[in-house]
């Protein structure tokens, strides 16, 4: 272990030398010769293309005139804006007497009420990089700092990932601005926070911390907060690495931070006392904490009646047992404990294996390979080409690679059922095709021996898992009796009456009082 | 760091392994379904058979049926372990007996002392104990051999007729282990299922009768009726049918009662060699067949009279049964020994080795039998001969008269 605290102190240097070297960009006072400014712009951003500098004459009375320039970036600054508001009023009306010290007097005929003064000429930049429009005159040391962000964003749609039946088709999007609206506007209420902070050296990537104060457990966001603030990274291209950045299990292969695309998800997890993380550029936003429960919950159990979601769930934990273990159970069943194969089924699988060259894991590893052969090519694979793979994706992984002696029918069935089961707990799908491997080889060097270990590691490694914090297996373990209303099972709606005891919040209740209905008024 | 690597030599020195050692390819193995065990007088020695799955599925076996997804292999052979083991020669395979569900034993060993054979089953770990034993007087082969209606295997299909025991009295199902306690009990007499081919075209197997074992051999069989009456004996009463028929001046008319639960109970009061038996029977079920030329109405009455029959029909089955139980084969495989031991067991020890020749054969056994119908089907009435309908001609205008 100790070279490893040798590396991790090496990494620490290595991280503080970064830092050093990437301070923030000096002060840089505003030349008060426009030609000055925009060589140092020149100079600093280089020659991009898209970089505009609009050069014009502010209007005074008597014929004079006063030169300004406009400093913005095409594309994503707002033309109208620029046209109508800024350039209309200051050319064409002009102001009524020329400015002394500062811009106040422009600053009232522009017809864009989100404005800012900045004196330090690399923020400006910085500020026009960010979709900003800058205006320098000349002769004064501070330059107008206009918001008219204006690109082309997607417009919202259902997410493709988590679609649901009945239920809002909303979906977040890449720009960040339009989906902290969509949050704001399902939790009209004063506490609801948003705290941004930019990361990324060259990216500059806006995160933003959504909570609700009251609600979500102060020390708690602090914790989310503060881990957030500690990276220095170069580039924060998505939600995936800040994800890994900050979660307490990096090496795990379960995932303690989740993950959603749906507006309606955030607000119901904002209200129940969690943290929300919206990364710019990304529509995926991440939540905390994360329970191995949460998979196994869609919001839509909430819509529909009680009892089929609870139906669904149990199918759900079903569905994960079954998909870990079904190959695991299969090459247990054929190559060690024959005796659980029912006395009915074994001619045909029996006859199936005699086909087969391979031995059983072997052919079990085939059939695995191929199905995530498959599955992989499908994800990457341009629709037009799509209905080819199915073709040939359905020839090697059915009847003809049966009947052509590569696998035997019980084993596409038994790895088939894990694979189908699988789709049916997409949030740790990926967890799962690992699990799946792991319990094959388990199973394939110690039989029902080794299942049973495996489990228990499993298990054991479960249990330890943590959420910021937060014991990943909660409510099962640490067992909170109260929230296994709304565990494998859910309740009535009118019965969850308090919020869970899983996730911290400094609110308990959440309804506390519901109609008497049923005929009993 | 020492640790780490720790770590990484025990999970990549698994891989380096064979495997655990009851790791074994199913294709390595041979399935074995049904074992039989066969009498050689010239050799003296035991013939041993064994069913095992056809791993390869022969071409043409749709129109044979099942019956090619078999092979079935003989061994002559002292003991039966040995034989397992020698068998591999032939089979060129493990032999595995974890799916092993029938145990047949031809009626000549069976009249021998035969029952040791089977304790090395009970024993070994692989072998089921919840597996059937049965008593055949045909060549083991042709069981094997018949061709099957359903199931792959003959095996399969002899135990999957065993399920539906609870509908049928005419065979009481017989499992290893349920042999083996029969065995040990103070009576110390068993009774097994007898299997044939039917003689008639199909060939195929069935259940027929009852094969009484005393001092573990076999001293006589019961026939189908008094399987019957053994099962009334050995409270065991599930389901079946009984079938009487109704007195009368010349017709033939039946009646039958299809019982669904039923319960038998047994009072032996022991003096010195005396036994006398009370053997209370009560049944209850359906009315099944009734088959009258005049028909009535099925009142509460009529009911009663039914009732009385089949109790009369019951008690005369069960009669049959003691007699050839008592004056022919001197055998006691009824509940009536046992609980005779358990309430004299003082005086059993006296009689316990003239038990079955002297005691039981010369009991005397009353049978009362109480039969109640609770339902009678659909409908009160019986079969009424249909009344003829008016003929209704809707072309009545083209008759010319």
């Amino acid at each position: 272990m100790s070279r490893f605290r040798n590396i991790n102190k090496f990494f620490k240097q290595f991280q503080a030398n970064q830092s050093k070297i990437q301070k923030n960009m000096p002060l840089k006072d505003i030349y008060p010769k426009l030609k000055d400014n925009e060589k140092y712009i020149k100079q600093v951003i280089g020659n991009s293309d898209d970089v505009i500098f609009t050069k014009f004459n502010i209007k005074l009375p008597e014929d004079e005139y006063l030169d300004a320039f406009l400093f913005a970036i095409d594309g994503i600054v707002d033309d109208q804006i620029k046209r109508d508001s800024l350039l209309k009023p200051l050319q064409l009306e002009g102001i009524k007497e020329r400015p002394n010290k500062n811009l106040d007097k422009v600053q009232d005929v522009i017809q864009v009420k989100d404005i800012s003064v900045e004196k330090d000429l690399n923020k400006a930049i910085n500020a026009a990089l960010n979709a900003q429009i800058v205006l320098f005159v000349d002769g004064y040391k501070e330059a107008l700092i206009i918001k008219g962000a204006g690109f082309e964003v997607r417009s919202i749609s259902e997410p493709l990932t988590e679609q649901v039946i009945r239920g809002s088709g909303e979906g977040f999007i890449e720009n960040n601005a339009i989906n902290l609206t969509m949050v704001r506007r399902r939790i009209v209420n004063p506490n609801l926070r948003f705290e941004s902070y930019k990361l990324g050296e060259l990216t500059q990537t806006e995160v933003t911390v959504a909570y609700i104060k009251g609600v979500a457990k102060a020390e708690f966001v602090k914790k989310i907060k503060d881990r957030i603030q500690k990276i220095k990274i170069d580039a924060l291209n998505n939600d995936g690495e800040l994800e890994q950045l900050i979660e307490d299990h990096p090496y795990s292969i379960f995932a303690t931070v989740g993950n959603t695309e749906r507006p309606d998800k955030v607000a119901y997890l904002l209200v129940e006392g969690r943290v929300v993380i919206f990364v710019n550029g990304s529509p995926v936003t991440l939540f905390a904490p994360n329970l191995f429960l949460e998979s196994f919950i869609s919001t839509e159990d909430y819509v529909s009646r009680p009892y089929y979601s609870s139906l669904i769930r149990i199918i759900r934990f079903f569905a994960f047992i079954l998909c870990i273990i079904s190959p695991g159970l299969y090459i247990t069943a054929i190559n060690f404990e024959k005796n659980l194969i029912p006395s009915d089924m074994i001619v045909p699988i029996i006859q199936a294996r005699e086909l087969v060259p391979f031995p059983l894991v072997i052919e079990v590893l085939i059939s695995i390979l191929l199905y995530e052969i498959v599955r992989e090519a499908g994800v990457r694979l341009p629709k037009q080409i799509g209905s080819a793979l199915s073709i040939v994706g359905a020839l090697i992984l059915g009847e003809v690679s049966v009947s052509a002696g590569l696998v035997g029918a019980p084993t596409v069935v038994a790895v088939s059922i894990s694979y189908i089961a699988g789709f049916v707990i997409t949030p740790i799908a990926d967890t799962i095709a690992l699990l799946r491997i792991v319990f094959i080889f388990a199973a394939a060097m110690f039989g029902s021996y080794g299942l049973v270990v495996a489990s228990l590691f499993l298990l054991m490694h479960m249990v330890t898992l943590t959420s910021f914090g937060i014991p990943y297996m909660a409510p099962f373990s640490p067992l909170h009796f109260r929230d296994l209303k709304d565990a494998i099972v859910r309740f009535p709606t009118r019965l969850l009456r308090h919020r869970s005891r899983s996730i911290p919040s400094e609110k308990d209740q959440k309804l506390s009082n519901a109609p008497e209905t049923g005929g009993r008024e | 760091m020492k640790k780490i690597c720790y770590i990484s030599i025990i999970i990549v020195l698994p891989i380096f392994l064979t495997g655990c050692w009851n790791n074994e390819e199913i294709d390595k193995n041979a399935l074995v379904h049904g074992v039989g065990f066969d009498f050689n007088e010239e050799t003296q020695l035991v013939n041993y058979f064994v069913e095992i799955v056809k791993p390869t599925q022969g071409p043409g076996n749709e129109q044979e049926g099942g019956a090619s997804q078999n092979v079935v292999l003989e061994l002559e052979s002292d003991t039966p372990l040995n034989a397992a083991r020698e068998l591999i020669r032939y089979a060129k395979r493990r032999l595995y007996y974890g799916h092993t569900r029938l145990w047949l034993v031809t009626e000549e060993l069976a009249k021998l002392p035969f029952i040791p054979l089977l304790d090395v089953i009970r024993r070994e770990q692989m072998t089921r104990l919840n597996s059937y034993v049965f008593i055949t007087p045909d060549p083991i082969r042709d069981i094997f051999e018949t061709p099957t209606l359903y199931e792959n295997l003959s095996s399969d299909e002899i135990v999957s007729a065993l399920d539906q025991s609870n509908v049928i009295a005419e065979f009481i199902p017989v499992k290893l282990y349920e042999l083996i306690k029969m065995n040990e009990r103070p009576i110390k007499s068993a009774h097994v299922p007898i299997i044939t081919i039917s003689e008639d075209e199909s060939g195929t197997t069935s259940i027929k009768g009852t094969a009484i074992i005393k001092d573990q051999m076999m001293v006589g069989k019961l026939g189908i009726n008094e399987t019957i009456g053994l099962r009334m004996l050995l409270n065991n009463i599930s389901g079946g049918i009984i079938t009487s028929e109704i007195p009368g001046p010349e017709s033939r008319e039946f009646i039958s009662l299809e019982f669904k639960t039923g319960e038998s109970s047994i009072k032996p009061t022991l003096t010195g060699k005396d036994l006398k038996v009370e053997v209370n029977i009560s049944v209850s079920g359906d009315l099944g067949d009734n088959i009258m030329v005049e028909s009535r109405e099925l009142d509460a009455e009529f009911l009663k009279e039914i009732e009385q029959l089949i109790a009369n029909r019951i008690t005369e089955i069960t009669y049959t049964t003691l007699n050839k139980l008592q004056k022919e084969l001197k055998t006691d495989v009824t509940d009536i020994g046992v609980e005779t031991y358990r309430n004299f067991p003082n005086e059993w020890k006296e009689i316990q080795d003239i038990y079955h020749e002297e005691v039981f054969a010369n009991a005397q056994i009353e049978v009362n039998t109480e039969v109640n119908i609770f339902h009678q089907g659909l409908t009160n009435k019986s079969h009424n001969v249909p009344q003829k309908r008016p003929y209704n001609n809707p072309y009545r205008f083209l008759d010319k008269d």
